[in-house]
């Protein structure tokens, strides 16, 4: 038994694609988690992009005033 | 060059993801799992983006141990962050595709408890350069070589050992239909990994001209 399960417990080696019906009675609705998952990957790469591309304006920003500041000797 | 190229890549970027999710929505459910399935494609592409940047990351700071040259500092630094973002986005997506095709969120199986430990090794690396102060660019390029030597084992561990994970045959294995639309998301993460990767060099390029500065102006 515990061998059985063992053999079960493996990933799955290839996918098929789906050509019977009743996908949609399936009994937990996967649409929300697609959804969500889609969500995750545009909120944190525009969050990511976003954020990166503040902090380079804001570093160059201050870059140009510290050599202006060095060139003038302040 | 890089700084032209940038634009035009996340704009490239931009239209592949914007049309992916209509690609994704013609494309065929799978026989086992169904519709989840679909989470694949943005999974999968992270997934590999990551363990890019890991070995990036790896050979980035092996070169600075070696020859202490700046841009390769800041190439692995890049590459680090770059791999928590995308691994981020790995460790959230899979655990919702799990829930539906497993019954479960998490199994600590070994390429799920693989990717966690590599992320949370990059998470030590970007940890270690803001907080370890002087010297923390030694220090965390030693752990980056480490963290990115990981990225095969993290591959490879789903045919190493038995694991609820699918296996890496699937990629070659994948049919027609479900081929090109991955292909599709994965082209879109590699050229937005490119433009990030181009920018998140030049900022921290930037900041370390910033720091000398700040050192000339004290001196």
């Amino acid at each position: 038994m515990p061998l059985l399960l063992f053999a079960l417990a493996q990933g799955q080696g290839q996918f098929v694609p789906f050509t019977g019906g009743g996908v949609g009675q399936e009994t937990l609705p996967a649409t929300p988690l697609i959804y969500a998952a889609y969500a995750v990957v545009w909120l944190v790469l525009l969050f990511y992009v976003f954020t990166l591309w503040r902090k380079i304006g804001k570093v160059e920003r201050e870059l140009k005033d510290v050599a202006a500041r060095v060139r003038t000797g302040k | 060059m890089m700084n032209r190229l940038v634009p035009v890549l996340l704009i490239a970027a931009a239209i592949v993801f914007g049309y992916a999710p209509f690609l994704i929505r013609d494309s065929p459910a799978e026989d086992t799992m169904g519709v989840v399935f679909k989470i694949f494609y943005f999974h999968v592409s992270s997934a590999l983006t990551m363990m890019l940047s890991a070995i990036v990351c790896a050979v980035a700071s092996a070169a600075y141990l070696r020859r202490r040259s700046r841009t390769a500092d800041h190439l692995a630094l890049a590459a680090a962050e770059l791999a928590v973002v995308f691994g981020a986005i790995v460790l959230i997506t899979g655990p919702l595709w799990a829930r539906k095709s497993w019954g479960f969120w998490w199994v600590w199986d070994a390429r799920v408890t693989s990717t966690l430990v590599m992320w949370m090794m990059f998470s030590s690396y970007l940890l270690l350069r803001k907080y370890a102060g002087v010297g923390s660019e030694t220090l965390s390029a030693a752990v980056g070589v480490f963290a990115g030597v990981m990225s095969p084992l993290v591959y490879k561990s789903v045919d190493i050992w038995r694991t609820q994970h699918p296996t890496t045959n699937v990629l070659p294995s994948l049919p027609p239909g479900m081929r090109g639309v991955w292909l599709w998301c994965l082209v879109g993460f590699l050229m937005l990994y490119v433009a990030l990767m181009a920018l998140r060099t030049r900022l921290a390029a930037s900041q370390a001209a910033l720091d000398d500065l700040h050192l000339a102006l004290e001196d």
